[in-house]
């Protein structure tokens, strides 16, 4: 195979060419000077030479042929031609390729996005080898990933044979101050040999090294992302070696790691690394704060098994002497569930990604229901193709007579249709560069917008073009075959009467899939519509509009009763703020996450023990005032319970009494939690309504508040405060910070946010859902109302004769406006019933989404059947009464 | 007289390469010398020859130069290339096998 030869023919074709004329002119002079030679005239000669030769026009067809490009000279052709067809008809041409655009391209960006969340893997070397550590919850199935640093520690060298693994905390965005002023990073804090292990280089000065894990408080050391170091230091050397100080600490900037790295959480980009000996000692220390992430790497030919096996060991190991510390009179069955608690080894190629749980079944609705709208659109360009087919059969007839074969002419088409793909295609991928980041900013609140590794790689550019390529045959090969299948006589007579079948049966085919799939994605919108509205509508227990919550931390020194005042010297003067209605306190609350959670048995309680959990907040009086309910039965927390030698109380929530206490009185019961020993009994004083805890779907958890002063809460230095006030969130800051620095007790203000807001945060897939879903669902409306006034338009067009005849023989307007309506209305009902059935089909798998109501939702089904029929009995309207106004005269006379 | 067109379209190949072996030809003296060493039996149509050249050029067995004629006239010259050699020889055996083997099935013993 010679390339150089058929390099040569596709980008020099005209000397090719030349030389080929040459070449044969040669010969038919050589065979001249022959003839004459023998004898006969010149004339003669170079006839007869002509006549041996043959036809020079197919020997260089031929000859062309064997340089074995021919389908790429000939794409190249039909490629003009196509252009040239598309010049004459610019408006179809637009309408055309700004349909797929808007198909294509939304199917291009959900698939960026989706790819960044769901599929990618993480730019490191053989991400394939690397893992995460999942512990299991003793009371529930779920799984955490967190661990304590003592955990890690010991972990590292028990799996040290298989894996290397190394530690983060997850990244948060903290305030760092650089040059005096105070900045706001994206930092994660991780241990020495965090980098090493993922493969992670520096692209200047250094990553931090292993060894520094042994040594606690000693390497006030940072490291900074690439793209970090271009955004705030313009890729300046001298960043290396900037100071930077961190609560009270002053770090040095030693390294920048290679561009690509973000870190190994998906949806976050880290701006800055400081290692873990850096944290509070006191948390390093103790085995049971568990706050850091464990990955590794596996070792070079390790299992994951493997890995598991030592881990496992140890965790049984720490199970066990959990047990043997455990208070006398702790269930056989709580030990049970101990002994048989199983680490788990998994894969983290993808890296970790709260995203990807929250966002991965969203994501694939999202791009379901893109891929429908994609297939409207086909719809809607092959109906384009197809009347325009009718229109081209001159044309057409034209080429077929100079020698085109069916199959030429089908090419030549399908090359249109891909030019048509093909210029959507690069319209929508240049619009992806907005409605990207549209997108990407609905998975996340405003405040902690994610960021995603979105981009247009080679990925997305291959699922482009092959979307493109399957588009293009998808829309173009049935108006291709029916388009090459000429009657030549027929079409070059001038009779407007296009050969063969009607294409009426095709287009009202069409026209049925379009209204089916549109109701399909009507129903799917309605219902993630209805479920948002019916989500913040929802009773949660409290009323959760006026509240703002402010995280406060208390700085001073470590003494309870000091603390305890302070706090609650900080709460009156918070409810003394004008315009604060009401204040409290409270470690967590709803939607805030609790003080923790803990099994709970009853004093004298008869049969077997609950294990189920229960969550317990620490609160000050006026919680429940201040959150706007009241409790069902007994009394709130007073002040004399917050004394130092108060016995203890508790409120209960409802659901706690019903597990509890069910058909009994609660109050005045004792309770304890499984762990305390001796059992601190403490005595039930009131039960507090049900509150939504975690989420608006979920049942509302059994609660447990008690005084922050008692003993299950070890005094708690940083609290939430809850305020009623009919203040903005700035002013309230002020007046905070104010109140604040006055009581002079070292409290930090953190952040501020209002109980509403927080509450919506947890609605964000509903809202992806529910946005997505009504703007494609209007799309799809909108692509097959233009599918049916195309097709009635098109089918009216080619039967004006028809109905100059019918009028002109005295039917009136009304009959021929039901003759033809009665077409659309066939295929619309037609395509009603299927998209219905499909809806049933389809929403039925929709059921784990939706919220208040069932799938099979007759109102929403009804409604968006009814909205189609109108919408396209609209669309067909306008070409039916056009047609019936219409002068019969003139119609007849229309060719 | 069989136009060589009627044989397949490997024969001829082998046909040019064989005429090739000795020195580089222009393709008008590559159907003069076939119809020379045939004895006037084969004659190759312009129509065949020149498809069968581009096509073998494509395949790497013969290359092509431009040089003058004899008579001063610029004419497109091909000659054997080593793997053309080689394509010829295995054709060369692969022909002998095939008419061993006809002759023995029409000579009827």
């Amino acid at each position: 195979m010679s390339f150089g030869l058929k390099l040569r023919a596709l980008f020099r074709p005209r000397p090719v060419e030349r030389e080929l004329d040459d070449e044969l002119q040669f010969h038919f002079d050589r065979q001249v000077a022959e003839n004459v030679d023998a004898g006969m005239p010149r004339a003669e000669a170079e006839r007869a030479a002509r006549h041996l030769i043959g036809g020079l026009g197919r020997i260089k067809e031929e000859c062309r042929d064997a340089r074995g490009i021919r389908w790429l000279t000939d794409f190249h052709h039909d490629l003009r031609y196509a252009l040239r067809t598309f010049r004459r008809s610019p408006a179809f041409a637009l309408a055309a390729v700004f349909t797929l655009a808007v198909g294509i391209g939304a199917n291009t960006t959900v698939f960026s996005i989706a790819d960044a969340v769901l599929f990618k893997m993480l730019p490191l070397r053989e991400p394939g080898r690397l893992i995460q550590i999942l512990q299991p919850a003793v009371l529930t199935s779920e799984y955490f990933d967190t661990f304590s640093f003592v955990n890690y520690r010991e972990m590292q060298g028990a799996v040290r044979q298989y894996a290397d693994l190394a530690a983060e905390r997850p990244p948060f965005t903290g305030a760092v101050t650089m040059d005096g002023a105070r900045e706001s990073m994206r930092r994660a804090v991780v241990s020495g040999n965090y980098f090493a292990t993922m493969g992670v280089r520096p692209v200047a000065g250094r990553i931090f090294e292993p060894a520094i894990d042994a040594d606690i408080g000693g390497h006030p050391e940072a490291v900074i992302s690439y793209g970090f170091w271009q955004r705030r230091f313009n890729l300046d050397p001298r960043a290396i070696g900037r100071g930077l100080r961190i609560a009270d600490t002053q770090f040095v900037i030693v390294g920048v790691t290679e561009p690509g790295f973000f870190g190994t959480q998906v949806g976050s980009m880290t701006d800055i690394w400081t290692p873990l000996v850096m944290e509070p000692a006191r948390r390093l220390r103790l085995r049971g704060a568990t706050f850091i992430r464990l990955i590794g790497r596996l070792k070079p030919g390790a299992t994951e098994a493997q890995a598991l096996a030592p881990l496992q060991s140890w965790y049984h190991h720490q199970a066990m002497d959990g047990m043997r510390n455990a208070p006398p009179g702790t269930p056989a069955l709580l030990f049970e569930k101990l002994a048989q608690l199983k680490l788990k080894v998994v894969p983290a190629a993808k890296g970790v990604s709260p995203l990807r749980k929250q966002y991965g079944e969203p994501i694939q609705i999202v791009f379901a229901v893109v891929a429908v709208v994609l297939l409207l659109t086909c719809g809607n360009v092959a109906n384009l193709l197809l009347a325009r087919a009718s229109a081209r059969q001159r044309e057409l007839a034209v080429l077929v007579s100079l020698g085109a074969g069916r199959w030429r002419l089908v090419r030549q088409l399908l090359t249109e249709s891909l030019l048509l793909a093909g210029s959507g295609a690069v319209l929508g991928l240049s619009a992806a560069r907005w409605t990207v980041p549209v997108l990407v900013a609905m998975l996340a609140p405003a405040d902690t917008p994610v960021q995603l590794a979105v981009g247009l790689d080679v990925r997305v550019l291959a699922f482009t073009a092959g979307v493109s390529l399957l588009t293009a045959i998808a829309f173009g090969l049935l108006p291709a075959l029916r388009a090459s299948r000429v009657e030549i006589h027929a079409a070059l007579k001038s009779g407007s009467r296009a050969a063969g079948r009607s294409p009426a049966g095709h287009g009202r085919l069409l026209m049925a899939a379009q209204v089916a799939g549109s109701l399909v994605l009507l129903v799917a919108s309605a219902l993630f519509v209805r479920t948002l509205w019916n989500l913040k509508a929802l009773d949660a227990g409290f009323d959760r509009h006026h509240v703002m919550l402010a995280s406060v931390q208390f700085g001073g020194p470590d003494n309870a009763d000091r603390m305890i005042q302070a706090w609650l010297e900080l709460l009156r003067r918070s409810t003394a703020i004008p315009g604060v209605e009401s204040a409290s306190l409270a470690v967590g609350g709803p939607f805030a996450g609790a003080g923790g959670s803990t099994a709970i048995r009853v004093q004298a309680a008869t049969g077997p023990p609950n294990l189920d959990p229960n969550w317990f907040i620490p609160v000050s009086p006026n919680y429940f005032r201040t959150l706007g309910t009241r409790l069902l039965m007994g009394r709130d927390f007073e002040p004399r319970d917050f004394a130092p030698t108060a016995p203890p109380v508790a409120i209960i929530s409802d659901a706690g009494a019903r597990r509890y206490f069910p058909n009994q009185n609660p109050l005045g019961r004792k309770i304890a939690d499984f762990e305390s020993t001796p059992p601190g009994w403490t005595e039930v004083i009131g039960v507090a309504p049900d509150m939504k805890f975690d989420s608006l779907r979920t049942a509302s958890p059994a609660v447990l508040y008690l005084p922050f002063t008692q003993g299950l809460s070890a005094f708690p230095r940083v609290m939430t405060m809850q305020l009623r006030a009919h203040l903005d969130t700035v002013s309230l800051a002020r007046a905070l910070r104010l109140q604040l620095a006055a009581a002079n007790s070292g409290f930090t203000l953190g952040d501020i946010i209002s109980q509403d807001k927080l509450v919506d945060d947890t609605l964000i897939r509903e809202r992806l859902l529910a946005t997505s879903g009504s703007f494609f669902g209007a799309i799809a409306l909108l692509l097959s109302g233009i599918g049916v006034y195309g097709t009635i338009n098109y089918s009216v067009s080619r039967r004006t004769q028809e109905i100059g005849i019918r009028m002109a023989l005295g039917a009136r307007p009304s009959e021929v406006l039901r003759m033809i309506l009665h077409e659309a209305l066939a295929a619309v009902a037609a395509g009603g019933f299927v998209g219905v059935a499909a809806s049933l089909l389809v929403t039925r798998m929709l059921a784990g989404l939706l919220f208040g109501l069932q799938p099979r939702d007759l109102p929403t089904m009804a409604g968006a059947w009814g909205l189609l029929t109108v919408a396209s009995l609209t669309a067909a309207l306008v070409p039916a009464v056009r047609a019936c106004r219409a002068d019969p005269l003139r119609a007849l006379r229309t060719e | 007289m069989g136009k060589p067109s009627d044989l397949v379209q490997g024969t001829l190949d082998l046909l040019i390469l064989k005429t090739l072996l000795l020195e580089p030809k222009h393709g008008w003296a590559i159907a003069k010398r076939i119809q020379q060493m045939s004895s006037e039996v084969l004659q190759v149509q312009q129509g065949s020859l020149y498809p069968a050249l581009h096509r073998i050029e494509q395949r790497g067995w013969i290359k092509a130069h431009w040089d003058a004629t004899e008579t001063g006239r610029k004419a497109k010259f091909y000659s054997l290339t080593r793997s053309g050699r080689a394509q010829l020889q295995e054709e060369l055996a692969n022909w002998n096998r095939l008419s061993a083997a006809i002759n023995s099935v029409v000579q009827d013993a």
